[in-house]
């Protein structure tokens, strides 16, 4: 037990060891401090070359991981090759499956634009060509030969007929054939004058001429169909022409690219095929602004099936290396992309320049950084992911299509091969969960990179730090921060690491206070940002999260809430507990009381039974049981019903830093000795009465020193801590100034006995070689206490039980 | 000849068929600017019932079927339908045009001859017999005789978007060389056969000129050309055979 000299209460940085005067003097540049292990983690996964290392960040927002892993990637990236574009273009043979080609970087945009200016030329080339007088010429002869043929055909059908004396007429229905006898047509009337030889003569030539003439009328379609043929070729011939030639002009460094010389070749007998696509847009074509040379015909729908698709393309930062993407919203369409539709005669369409390229487009060849806790809250997103990253290749999939929610008409684009690495950062929970519920995870993310929260704070960390915020000042364009400035800060990061001997890594709360102190360093028309800025910051973050800390406080100045501290009470001790809301938190002193009488060795938990105390809490009271019972009365029943409870508690209590404060309520319940009020505890203990560490100590101490405060310092009120929290001390100045001033007091305790010991007054007493502590000790009388009440529990027990009773022989 | 020819004609339609008719009605749409006053006739040969009684007659139809004849009974509802048919698309053609529609029984081309006196122009209907027909074929008339068959022949080929070609009869002269549309015979036969062979998208010739005179001749013709007709001077000579009003 040791009262805590005022100077190992809060660590404070010397302005003078940093070295500066201000940040303006520093360079500009600095790394995370503390974070090699997983810096070297990202470094890793960012030079792997081989699949499926793709890389999990975890730690504290604010710890600067995003931007240090995007750093770092980028770093990375630059020493990479920057990856190929990527286009889609139609599939000819299966247009539902367009066909995803590989260019180098920066020429997807020259291919798209060759092949605008291919189609633009063709819609001009293509017409003229087939209203030439050459074309004309020639397709007419096709038709003129044909009609001659047909023409010929049945002239000679009329010349045979004529010769054999048979007439031809015409009906509405078709033709009849008739006899011609005398000069005259044979009607039925004289037909049948006729002697049946001359009857069935004529009968049958007229069959066979019938027989005949159906036969050339038949040859009609056939002859038509040659004559499409003909005029199909003529057609092919006179587009080959055209489009042939015009491919010919085709940018010849594009047409050394393998593929982009089969897709034009492919293009050019498509175009040669549907030439008349052509011939109907211009005849289509309105009247507009513009004359025809300069009409943009590629716009029109028509000629969708030429467009090149960019998906991707690095033209602009050729040369740069690989690209490092960040999606801020990951659902499965920007991720993996999407095929668009368009409504059509009520009906939903689309084609192959309605796909849109996602997020993994984008960072194909080189990194992509999500956000883990936004991805997994996208419907199907983290799914899609894994498969893209289980087969490699980029397969776009709607979700109306996964859930099969819609019928109609979609696209199986070709695969595009996926080469990147993914980078999700998340908390520590999410990646446990991620740990332990799929089992995927662990084998697409096979490295994590865990941020420090905290550093040490020697003095080479203390420089690094120092650096780190003059950079930031630097970065975020703030005003210089003084030594005395960066000093204060370096206080604030170590008060938030909970730890006199850390820094805490969370770099977006330091940076937010230099922020809000760059404001009252204007509002000082200062240059500069220094001490009393950042003090100010703080206390004013303080001021602005400490409504409900107030009320409770002012509640227990009031009495509403009854806390004494003064005099003293036996069963009674001030608790310390501590309330968090977001980032802010605060301690206040809670009244413990404990009562003792004889019973069966029950320990009541108020709190457990109404179902206020959280599991460590009930632990914690368990643990107190199981002290007393080792420690006392041992060759005796454990006769004790006691029961503790947080007094005017209304809401959740967990954890078990109470419990020695607990124990020493127990204690002086027993031996009937009174705790001085004006001092308040924290710590846990165990079941061999050692106090051991707690969290949030420098809160509970603010927490009492405020109600003392608030009812006047006496000198006499203090705390008492676990002696291993002594190194996490960083507190306010307020109450090192009151230690200081030996009006408040801060003690560290190690065991059960020395804190009794203060609290009472009296000391506890060690078991003698007799086996009995010393008389008039603390624990002599609890001993003494539990002694009494087996004996009278056994007295009673024989009281109890009537005379005679037993079992009958 | 200006005043000829910017006179409003007044053309008769003559046909058996509505198909026929039709044909002929939709090139008199490409002369509207010339139109006057437009005249229909279908004519029912009532010599089809006659052989259609034939034994074993039967009908090839234009796609090369072979069916049965229709009896007398179904050749009248035929007529029927067929002249009211045509009645209607004279009418659509016409438009604001005074037009009058007429139904005969007679042998076609013999009750046309004589139903064009009194018209400027008769138009015998032919169905096409192909997709793709060709020129216009004029038969022009002897030197000397007025030319107003290939002032009509000209316009029609010009309104039609079709070539023109010109037959013509001269016992004395060779075939002309070097004009491959305009082509001499030196006999009515071969002209004829030639005109029989050339897919011709119509007609065009004046009886009054010649070389083909009277309904003979233009019986000659329309057999041999099996095409739309147009014919000037119709109503200058006289009808060869005779007609019977219809019904």
């Amino acid at each position: 037990m040791a009262e805590i000299p005022y100077h190992m209460l809060r660590n404070r940085c010397d302005p003078d060891v940093l070295g500066f005067d201000t940040t303006a003097r520093i360079g500009g540049e600095s790394r995370l401090v503390g974070q090699a292990r997983a810096l070297d983690a990202i470094r890793l996964s960012a030079r792997i070359s081989h699949g499926d290392f793709n890389l999990y960040v975890l730690g504290p927002t604010g710890s600067g991981r995003h931007s240090a892993t995007v750093e770092i990637l980028s770093e990375q990236a630059r020493t990479r090759e920057t990856p190929c574009d990527r286009v889609y273009v139609n599939n000819f043979d299966a247009p539902h499956k367009p066909r995803a080609l590989c260019l180098p970087p920066g020429v997807a945009p020259r291919f798209r634009e060759a092949m605008r200016n291919l189609v633009d030329d063709l819609a001009g080339d293509i017409p003229a060509l087939f209203e030439s007088e050459e074309y004309q010429t020639q397709r007419r002869a096709i038709e003129e030969e044909l009609s001659e043929t047909q023409e010929s055909a049945m002239a000679d059908f009329a010349d045979r007929a004529k010769q054999e004396n048979v007439a031809l007429l015409r009906t509405p229905m078709g033709f009849m054939l008739t006899a011609i006898r005398d000069g005259e047509r044979v009607t039925n009337e004289t037909f049948q004058k006729l002697d049946p030889e001359e009857q069935r003569e004529i009968e049958e030539r007229i069959a066979r001429l019938q027989q005949e003439l159906a036969e050339v009328l038949r040859q009609a379609p056939k002859l038509e169909r040659e004559h499409r043929r003909k005029v199909e070729n003529l057609n092919v011939e006179m587009a080959e022409r055209a489009v042939s030639s015009r491919v010919a002009e085709f940018d010849s460094e594009l047409l050394a690219i393998d593929c982009i010389s089969d897709h034009v070749e492919t293009v050019r007998q498509d175009i040669i095929a549907n030439a008349e696509l052509f011939l109907q847009a211009t005849a289509n074509a309105s009247q507009g602004p513009f004359p025809e040379a300069v009409r943009r015909v590629h716009s029109d729908p028509t000629f969708d099936r030429y467009v090149v698709n960019v998906m991707v393309s690095h033209g602009e930062d050729a040369g740069t290396g690989a690209p490092v993407e960040t999606e801020e919203l990951p659902t499965l369409d920007r991720l993996v992309g999407r095929i668009e539709h368009v409504s059509h005669m009520g009906s939903l369409v689309t084609n192959f320049t309605m796909i849109k390229p996602g997020a993994l487009h984008r960072a194909n060849g080189g990194y992509l950084v999500l956000d883990a806790r936004r991805l997994l809250s996208e419907p199907l997103a983290w799914d899609a992911l894994k498969q893209c990253l289980k087969s490699r290749s980029i397969r776009i999939t709607s979700m109306a299509e996964r859930l099969s929610m819609v019928s109609t008409t979609s696209l199986e684009p070709d695969p595009i091969p996926l080469d990147l690495r993914v980078v999700l950062i998340g908390d520590r929970m999410l990646h446990a969960l991620l740990v332990m519920l799929d089992p995927d995870f662990g084998e697409l993310f096979k490295i994590q990179a865990d941020f420090e929260e905290t550093v040490d704070r020697s003095a080479e960390n203390t420089a690094l730090y120092a650096r780190l915020l003059g950079a930031y000042a630097n970065r975020e364009g703030l005003r210089p921060v003084t030594a005395g400035g960066v000093a204060r800060l370096i206080d604030e990061a170590t008060r938030l690491a909970d730890d006199s001997t850390k820094l805490s890594l969370r770099l977006g709360v330091i940076g937010d206070l230099l922020k809000e102190a760059e404001v009252y360093a204007g509002d000082r028309d200062s240059a500069q940002i220094e001490a009393a800025d950042i003090a100010r910051a703080v206390e004013e973050k303080d001021r602005r999260a400490s409504r409900i800390r107030d009320r409770m406080q002012e509640a227990i100045t009031r009495g509403t809430v009854l806390i004494d501290t003064e005099g003293a009470k036996t069963g009674q001790i001030n608790g310390l507990s501590v309330i968090g809301f977001g980032d802010y938190r605060f301690g206040r002193p809670s009244r413990i009381t404990a009562r003792v009488r004889m019973g069966a060795g029950k320990l009541v938990d108020i709190e457990r039974e109404v179902e206020l105390g959280g599991p460590l809490h009930s632990k914690g009271v368990m643990i107190l049981s199981g002290y007393l019972t080792a420690r006392y009365a041992l060759d005796l029943p454990f006769s004790l019903h006691a029961s503790l409870v947080f007094e005017q508690s209304y809401g959740g209590i967990d954890g078990d830093s109470a419990s020695s404060a607990e124990l020493y309520a127990l204690l002086s319940a027993l031996s009937d000795l009174p705790i001085d009020q004006g001092l308040a505890v924290t710590g846990s203990v165990n079941q061999a009465g050692e106090v051991q560490a707690i969290g949030g100590v420098n809160e509970k101490i603010e927490g009492f020193f405020e109600t003392c405060a608030a009812r006047g310092l006496t000198g006499r009120q203090g705390v008492l801590i676990p002696k291993s929290n002594v190194e996490h001390l960083m507190l306010r100045d307020e109450v090192v100034e009151a230690v200081e001033a030996d009006r408040f007091r801060i003690v560290s305790v190690e065991t059960i006995d020395e804190g009794i010991a203060l609290l009472t007054g009296t000391p506890a007493g060690e078991r003698g070689a007799d086996g009995a502590f010393p008389d008039g000790s603390v624990n002599a009388r609890v001993e003494e206490r539990l002694c009494a009440f087996a004996e009278a529990r056994q007295a009673f027990g024989r009281a109890a039980r009537p005379s005679g009773e037993g079992p009958e022989a | 000849m200006t005043a000829t020819r910017t006179a409003s004609l007044r053309v008769l339609v003559g046909a058996g068929s509505f198909a026929d008719a039709e044909a002929a009605l939709q090139m008199i749409d490409r002369l509207d600017r010339r139109l006057g006053e437009l005249g229909g006739l279908f004519l029912e040969e009532m010599l089809l019932a006659e052989i259609a009684a034939l034994p074993a007659q039967r009908v090839v139809t234009p796609g090369g079927m072979l069916k049965g004849a229709p009896s007398r009974r179904q050749l009248g509802a035929l007529f029927e339908r067929e002249a009211a048919a045509f009645r209607a698309s004279l009418s659509r053609v016409a438009k604001t045009r005074k037009w009058e529609f007429e139904r005969r029984q007679g042998e076609l081309i013999g009750a046309l001859y004589e139903a064009a006196q009194g018209w400027d122009i008769l138009f015998v209907g032919h169905s096409a017999t192909h997709r793709f027909p060709g020129q216009v074929v004029l038969i022009a008339p002897p030197p000397g005789a007025p030319q107003r068959a290939a002032e009509m022949a000209g316009d029609l080929a010009s309104g039609l978007g079709r070539g023109l070609r010109s037959l013509s009869l001269a016992p004395e002269r060779a075939a002309t060389a070097g004009e491959p549309s305009a082509e001499c015979f030196t006999d009515a036969a071969a002209l004829l056969s030639r005109l029989s062979r050339l897919p011709a998208a119509a007609l065009v010739v004046d009886l009054a000129a010649g070389p083909f005179h009277g309904a003979e001749g233009l019986r000659q013709l329309h057999e041999a050309a099996r095409c739309p007709i147009l014919v000037l001077g119709a109503g200058e000579g006289e009808p060869v055979a005779p007609v019977m009003p219809a019904g």
